[in-house]
């Protein structure tokens, strides 16, 4: 089985929630992520292997842009056609309050100061949402 | 193998793109109103339809022909379900084609008003001019996809 952890951006919120779920986070120092805030991974929009949790499912973060609705829509009815199901293929979808901020500012070029702002307003986000996404993972660990 | 063409919408360069494939419409001379009208989904869809993969027919190689809407999510988006066929490991059975670079700016602005605003009758007629001025584009896009299906480009 595969499980992608999709948020507004693959390298903040959801590469953060992927590391969790994988107890790869014991502390609070996410920026130390491998790949946390890689923008030019960002910008390549493919699903970023993070590792494989104890029963050997494959894990990955993904940014979906600005509609996680519409993202996670596209890739279930991809994975559908392919012959596929939830079974195989799980889409855990990650939010933050103003997670569609950091996917804007993932666009703005790197000229313009787009890492600088986006890991600035990343780090203001995490560091207070952090909490909430351990809660929200636990949650999603109880109900497998 | 299965082939996406993808546009802002889904419902109109992405099936127009389709319908050439799908030899829907003819690829050597230039469509009018009614003849686009025909075609399924073309300036029919509406926002509930944004992301969900829809399916056109089937070409005369057996590959299967679908039409996505992706907002303004670009190539981005390709590289998207490329990576998750990649994941299932079928990277080699998925084509997806971004149909926005051969759009132009009286289908963007016909196709904003005829289905964003709901003014189908002032749309329309802009969206229709920019299809067929848009038209050997498409047929250009839709050649090379059918050379990449059959693995010779």
């Amino acid at each position: 089985m595969d499980i992608i952890f999709l948020g507004t951006t693959g390298v903040h919120h959801a590469l953060v929630a992927a590391h969790i779920y994988l107890e790869n986070l014991p502390d609070e120092k996410y920026y130390n992520l491998h790949n946390y805030a890689n923008l030019a991974l960002e910008a390549e929009g493919a699903p970023i292997y993070i590792g494989r949790d104890k029963p050997g499912n494959r894990v990955y973060s993904l940014g979906g842009g600005k509609d996680l609705k519409m993202a996670k829509k596209s890739i279930e009815d991809l994975t559908a056609l392919l012959g596929y199901s939830s079974r195989d293929l799980l889409v855990q979808t990650i939010t933050i309050p103003g997670d569609k901020l950091l996917a804007i500012l993932c666009g703005i070029p790197p000229v313009l100061g787009g890492s600088l702002w986006s890991e600035l307003i990343a780090a203001v986000l995490l560091k207070s949402q952090l909490p909430d996404i351990r809660q929200k993972l636990k949650t999603i660990l109880m109900q497998q | 193998m299965k082939i996406i063409y993808h546009c802002y919408g889904g419902s109109h360069s992405s099936v127009m793109a389709a319908a050439l494939h799908l030899g829907l419409i003819p690829k050597d001379r230039i469509p009018n109103e009614n003849e686009l009208m025909t075609i399924p989904y073309y300036d029919k869809t509406t926002k509930t339809d944004f992301g969900s993969i829809r399916f056109m027919g089937i070409d005369d190689f057996k590959n299967e022909v679908y039409v996505l809407g992706k907002k303004s999510m670009g190539d981005r988006y390709s590289r998207l379900l490329m990576g998750i066929a990649a994941i299932l490991g079928h990277s080699d059975d998925v084509l997806v084609v971004n149909c926005m670079n051969r759009v132009n700016l009286a289908m963007k602005l016909g196709g904003f008003s005829s289905r964003r605003m709901g003014v189908v009758s002032l749309g329309r007629p802009v969206l229709v001019r920019g299809s067929q001025k848009a038209f050997l584009e498409l047929v250009n896009l839709v050649e090379i996809t059918r050379l990449r299906a059959m693995h010779m480009v």
